[in-house]
């Protein structure tokens, strides 16, 4: 069974988003809460092993592991009607369950205390694959467990399996309310070093710009978690489709992520998906062609990151993969792509070749779609990095004041100085130079200004 | 003949005639047929042997009776007709024969015999039989015999012997006929005053002389010339202008009838071979007999008038004007015979029949119901070949005259491509090609169920169709194509193209063969080629020389097994590596290609294909490895960037062009790709399977799968016109590509080697630091500044040669474009412009901006009609936008 996939939950917001995604992945597969296939399902042609597998009984278990340091969601998956679904071995609640406190710093520590426990379940894990390809990570950049965990696992996991990928799902906190957590800047500071130097692909789930997705599209005035956590299940299942449904292309996490990064730190990608519907809005559903869904897929407005108005309007996409699904007439593709080209609908990098990447991808035969045809972009563009610039303002803001700054030094790593928190800056910030190098024809020549040694 | 036959046909007539006697006078029958048997027996010591019957042929006999009465009454004819159709199946031919000659004779007889018997005969026999008149001895036996068909009519009598029974006299005369006028000699000779009977001899050795010439024979005044001409003789300076010209004319008949023999002389060497020219010569046969019962009618009334001449004067002279008359439509006859005939010379089979058949169009009337005839008989042994082959699939054709043609050396697992064929040479005009294809699958497939299926089991409705094309054989020319022998052509060929179709795609499940195929050999299936690579890695990168067969179908066997959740052991019987011969330098990669067998009746249906499957496989493979070199390239990279953190910064240039040049390739390699996989063999598949739909026939699905091929032949660039172009640059792209894999190799090697070294360096300072000790000696210092210097000249020379692979790629990969660009063909540009989607390398590359692009041919106006009306792809034409760009 070739190119695995492990799937880390790591953290409140971690842990719910890969219970949805399981939730879909078992939909679209055909396989019951409690692991079995059901009777319709049995003669599928999809692949179920990449991120499953099959237990002795012909039951389909998760190639996932579940992590958390309080045991509030995980308690919640375990009284669901999916609790069987999961291999109960894969389950990590810490002992104490006091959870991080929203710490990046108290997330890393407990990390480092429990990593042993934690990777003899990911080792076991990785044991049980033929030829695993990588991670997947979900979590939270802004909260503790996902985020100070996450960047713990994260970092060793590179040492650990130093020849497989790790891919993060990973959530940027929403700007438009006041969060209750004041170190988030902090938190969310930490995280992106390591997501810019451990991962080796970040697609960006943006709170804000899903938030407003759910308000200004789908029309819902308080979007709750479970709303908010459909539209992020729905992109990792559709982004994760041509592993599970495979063609003739791109039925490898590589095959997928190689076009869209050309160079190792231009990883974090945005996603954008077409036609946006809640279960209660079928009357919105349009005919749509894969024109439409093409051309939707560039509007800013479908973007599920928002970064904020390019006022110099000099960002551009280093590259775009479409994701389409459907009933796709093969004609209709290269007729979108000439149009779009023509138009000048998208801005392409000067300094190599660029275009718009079309996988066609079958769909579960057992999901209902009210849509004709239906596309995720994923697309790397140089205007992720106003995300970050914008975690580095709220940063730089705390930090001024050296706010909220007693709680991290009560930790290990913050105990003797801060420069962890003055090399993630540097980091960071770097990676905001280098997106806005990548917009000039003389990207390659670019190196960054200050070095770190 | 021997006595004993003789005795028996006596015996035979005997009891006919004692029954027929019962028959219609129960209580005087006796006394009849006692004067029947005497007027037989005084007949025939008048002539020796009237029983004899070799002298005259049933058909001459018949063609006599029928100019005796054609010349009478048209109806008579044809209740004649009928009669002797009825006789025919009652009686076997000799028997018959001697009935109608006796009816012949006594037709004849009636006008000779003397007054007394003939009393007898009408008194007995007329009075008790028939409500004949007593006519006097100057009525004409052919009066007398319609008579008695009158007769026949007015009592409905059904048998026809009847007929024979009151005709025994009329026939007994007949027999004379040759002996009496054999010799024209004692004719001449016995006129004892030629001044006196000038006149009348005249004209009756005129009409002789005719008669003469009609059956092709010179004469006194008529000779034949080199080219079988006829022309008079100086004897005939005595002639009236008027007689010469008659005689003449009268004479074409005869040249007419001597080419015509020709025809049907087996020595001739216009002798017409085959069945086909049998058949037709027996209709010419068929048409000559009755020719010459006219002729012999003819000579009947001459002879009579010469024997009448004597006593008393004739009303109604034969003379060489009324022969001519009588002639009138004969000669019509003969001469469109002649002119048919002519037409077929020297052809046989189906030219034959298409020669016969061009005469159908004539306007004249004669003629094209000859043409009929002949086109009917020639086709008979047509309609055996056909209804043996679309019946059984039998061919028989000892003269190769069928359309449709059995290779005899090829054996029956080549049966469905190479054992039949149409050749066109036979095929008769009528016989359209469509036609002649059906007929031909219609058979073959019969053959293959038969042969290599080994289904026995007869077509539906067998028996009925092989009656309906006894019946219906004019059907075959028919001037619509679709009479009742079409329709049943059309029968059998869907019956059984359905049967076949039916157990290809059932029972041996084509179409999933050819799904296979595609998965496995198109490498359709991703995710098994994957694995298939990974797996397959270490053994292909050796030489090729190191690799064994089975050892890498153990790896593709495993490969399958993963990837494929049902059909794994199916396909394993299947599927199988191939290795091609190796030339020197090459590695496992160059030479390993993956096989798939089909066995039993899909061998025959699917050998042709294997080939190009094969030839498919090699640049498929080829585009896959390499994305999968790239790829693995790309990992690389990403995993030693990280590896590396923030050492080597001042690298950054090396390692960004390094970057920049891989994102390039894995650009390209993605799109080109797309382009193979998808444009070329998805859009050609989709059209495929559509065909297979709607397939009637094996052939529909075999023809559709064959230009699927071709499709993904060319979009591959396989094609004669991009094969030293296109495809001859791609192979140096990839080239270039498989030269930065291990460029790369090099570099990160020597870059983990000099980081070790710096790090063991920091180590050994920091380990002193702590003991106390003094730092590094200046020794060491030296020597890592030594083998950093030395790592900086690696790097330097490296990143030249990175330059040279990229520039090198770049290069090909810029004319590459170029030639898609300039490409005539639509597919090609439209790639050519995704592959520069972003205008990359047109504004580095001058010569990309002039070339026929998109823009380019829009902005010339070109584009609004045409550029897109061609498209493999889509077929409906794309719209173009003229509202203004951004």
């Amino acid at each position: 069974m070739p190119s695995e996939m492990i799937t880390l939950q790591l953290g409140q917001c971690g842990n719910q988003i890969g219970f949805e995604f399981w939730k879909r992945l078992c939909l679209e597969h055909g396989i019951s809460p409690s692991g079995v296939l059901e009777d319709f399902a049995t003669d599928g042609s999809d692949r179920k092993d990449v991120f499953f597998y099959q237990a002795d009984d012909d039951h389909y278990i998760p190639r996932a592991v579940l992590l958390d340091l309080e045991p509030r969601v995980i308690n919640t998956i375990m009284t669901s009607q999916y609790a069987k679904l999961y291999n109960p071995e894969n389950i990590y609640l810490s002992k104490d369950g006091g959870g991080a406190g929203n710490n990046w710093a108290s997330g890393f520590g407990q990390g480092e205390k429990l990593q042993e426990e934690v990777f003899d379940i990911i080792d076991r894990e990785a044991d049980g694959s033929d030829s695993l390809e990588g991670f997947v990570l979900c979590h939270s950049i802004a909260g503790g467990t996902g985020s100070g965990m996450g960047s713990y696992i994260m970092e060793r996991l590179s040492d650990h399996f130093p020849k497989k990928l790790v891919q993060t799902y990973s959530v940027f906190p929403n700007q438009d309310e006041i969060s209750d957590v004041v170190v988030q800047p902090y938190n969310s500071l930490l995280t992106l070093r390591r997501l810019t130097s451990c991962a080796d692909c970040v697609v960006v789930l943006d709170n804000t710009a899903l938030n407003r997705i759910a308000t200004d599209r789908l029309h819902i005035e308080n979007p709750t978690f479970t709303q908010i956590n459909s539209l992020v299940s729905t992109i990792m299942s559709v982004s994760t489709t041509t592993l599970r449904y495979p063609s003739y292309m791109n039925n490898n996490l590589i095959g997928l992520i190689a076009p869209l990064i050309p160079t190792p730190k231009l990883h974090f990608l945005m996603t954008g998906y077409t036609p946006l519907t809640t279960d209660l809005d079928v009357a919105n559903v349009r005919k749509t062609t894969v024109l439409d869904v093409m051309r939707r897929l560039l509007q800013p407005k479908n973007m599920m990151v928002s970064t904020g108005p390019d006022k110099t309007n000099h960002h551009c996409y280093i590259s775009i993969l479409n994701i389409v699904q459907g009933e796709v007439d093969p004609t209709q593709v290269h007729k979108s792509l000439q149009r779009i080209r023509e138009r000048k609908l998208a801005q392409f990098i000067p300094w190599g070749p660029a275009s718009i990447q079309v996988a066609l991808s079958r769909s579960s035969p057992y999901i209902q779609s009210s849509h004709r045809v239906s596309g995720l972009m994923l697309a790397n563009h140089t205007s992720i990095c106003s995300l970050f610039e914008r975690a580095l303002n709220q940063y730089d803001k705390l930090r001024k004041r050296g706010a909220f700054l007693d709680q991290f030094k009560k930790e290990e790593m913050f105990k003797d100085d801060l420069s962890e928190l003055d090399d993630s800056r540097e980091v960071v910030d770097s990676l905001v130079q280098e997106y806005e190098a990548a917009t000039q024809a003389n990207y390659l020549q670019w190196q960054p200004k200050r070095n770190l040694d | 003949m021997s006595n004993r036959s003789k005795s028996q046909d006596f015996r035979n007539i005997y009891e006919l005639l004692d029954k027929l006697c019962k028959n219609f006078s129960p209580d005087r029958h006796k006394e009849i047929l006692r004067t029947v048997t005497s007027t037989i027996k005084q007949s025939q010591q008048g002539s020796q042997g009237f029983i004899s019957n070799q002298q005259y042929d049933e058909a001459i006999v018949v063609a006599k009776i029928k100019n005796h009465l054609s010349t009478k009454s048209g109806a008579n004819l044809s209740v004649f007709l009928n009669l002797h159709e009825q006789l025919s199946t009652l009686t076997d031919k000799n028997f018959r024969t001697s009935i109608l000659t006796l009816l012949l004779y006594l037709s004849d007889m009636e006008s000779k015999l003397p007054n007394a018997s003939k009393h007898d005969y009408n008194s007995e026999f007329a009075d008790s039989v028939f409500t004949l008149p007593i006519r006097n001895r100057q009525v004409e036996a052919s009066a007398s015999m319609e008579h008695i068909f009158q007769g026949i009519n007015s009592r409905n009598v059904s048998n026809t012997t009847v007929n024979s029974e009151n005709n025994l006299k009329l026939v007994t005369y007949r027999r004379n006929l040759p002996s009496s006028t054999s010799s024209d000699s004692v004719l001449y000779g016995q006129s004892p005053d030629p001044e006196l009977t000038f006149n009348y001899s005249k004209n009756e050795d005129l009409v002789q002389e005719a008669i003469y010439s009609m059956t092709g024979k010179s004469g006194k005044f008529l000779k034949k010339d080199v080219t079988g001409e006829f022309k008079l003789d100086i004897k005939a300076r005595n002639l009236s202008a008027q007689e010469g010209i008659s005689l003449i004319r009268i004479a074409e008949i005869g040249r007419l009838h001597n080419d015509i023999q020709k025809f049907t002389d087996s020595n001739s060497e216009f002798f017409l071979c085959g069945l086909f020219g049998q058949g037709l010569i027996s209709q010419v046969e068929t048409e000559l007999v009755q020719f010459y019962g006219l002729i012999a009618h003819l000579q009947d009334n001459l002879h009579s008038q010469q024997v009448v001449a004597y006593t008393t004067t004739k009303n109604d002279p034969l003379t060489l004007v009324k022969v001519f008359s009588i002639l009138n439509e004969p000669l019509k006859r003969m001469r469109s015979i002649g002119e048919i005939l002519q037409s077929c010379k020297n052809l046989k089979g189906g030219p034959l029949s298409s020669a016969l058949y061009e005469h159908l169009f004539n306007g004249n009337s004669i003629h094209k119901s000859l043409a009929e005839s002949f086109l009917k008989a020639t086709c008979r042994p047509l309609q055996n070949m056909l209804s043996h082959w679309l019946l059984d699939g039998e061919i028989v054709d000892p003269h190769h005259e069928f359309f449709i043609e059995e290779i005899k050396e090829v054996s029956s697992d080549r049966l469905w491509h190479h054992k039949y064929r149409v050749v066109n040479a036979r095929l008769p005009l009528f016989v359209s090609k469509t036609l002649a294809r059906k007929i031909l699958v219609s058979g073959k497939s019969i053959n293959f169920l038969r042969e290599v299926c080994e289904d026995r089991s007869p077509i539906k409705g067998r028996e009925e169709l092989k009656l309906a094309f006894e019946n219906n054989v004019e059907d075959l020319y028919a001037p619509v194509q679709d009479s009742k022998l079409h329709v049943m052509i059309d029968q059998v060929y869907l019956n059984t193209s359905k049967k076949v179709l039916d157990i290809a795609l059932g029972q041996y499940r084509l179409l999933e063969h050819l799904q296979s195929m595609r998965k496995y050999l198109l490498l359709g299936q991703g995710d098994f080629i994957n694995l298939l690579m990974e797996k397959l890695k270490d053994e292909l990168d050796r030489p090729a020389k190191e690799l064994y067969q089975h050892a890498l179908f153990s790896i593709v066997a495993s490969s399958v097994r993963a990837t494929s959740q049902f059909d794994d052991g199916e396909i394993l019987e299947h599927l199988d590596v191939k290795l091609v011969h190796a030339v020197d330098g090459d590695r496992g990669w160059d030479i390993f290609t993956l096989q798939y067998t089909v066995h039993g009746p899909l061998s025959t249906i699917l050998e042709l294909n294997m080939g190009k499957y094969q030839e498919l496989f090699k640049p498929l493979w080829k585009a896959k490895h390499t994305e999968f070199v790239l790829d693995n390239i790309w990992k690389n990279q990403m995993l030693n960037s990280k590896r590396m953190g923030n050492n080597f910064s001042e690298l950054s240039s090396v390692t960004y062009r390094l970057q920049a040049y891989t994102s390039e390739m894995i650009h390209f390699i993605h799109q080109m790709q797309y382009y193979i996989l998808f444009e070329v063999i998805e859009c050609s598949w989709v059209t495929f399977i559509k065909r297979v739909q709607s397939a009637k026939a094996l052939d529909d699905i075999l023809e559709a799968h064959q230009q699927f091929l071709s499709a993904v032949r060319v979009g591959i660039f396989l094609d004669n016109e991009t094969k030293h172009t296109l495809y001859l640059h791609l192979d140096i792209i990839y080239d270039s590509i498989m030269n930065l894999e291990d460029w790369q190799k090099t570099f990160y090697q020597e870059i983990f080697q000099e980081l070790e070294e710096r790090e063991a360096f920091e180590k050994a300072i920091k380990e002193s630091e702590k003991k106390g000790v003094y730092g590094v000696t200046s020794e060491k210092r030296l020597e890592r500044d030594e083998h950093q210097k030395n790592f900086e000249q690696t790097i330097g020379s490296m990143k030249k040669s990175l330059d040279g692979i990229g520039n090198n790629y770049e290069k090909y990969l810029n004319d590459f474009l170029l030639l898609l660009t300039s490409s005539k063909d639509q597919n090609l540009q439209r790639f050519g412009i995704r592959l520069d989607f972003n205008e990359f390398y047109k504004r580095r590359d001058q010569r990309l901006k002039h070339p026929l692009t998109y823009e380019h041919m829009r902005m010339s106006g070109m584009g609004t009609s045409g550029i897109f009306s061609r498209s493999s792809i889509s077929g409906t034409p794309i719209r173009i936008h003229n509202s203004k760009l951004h």
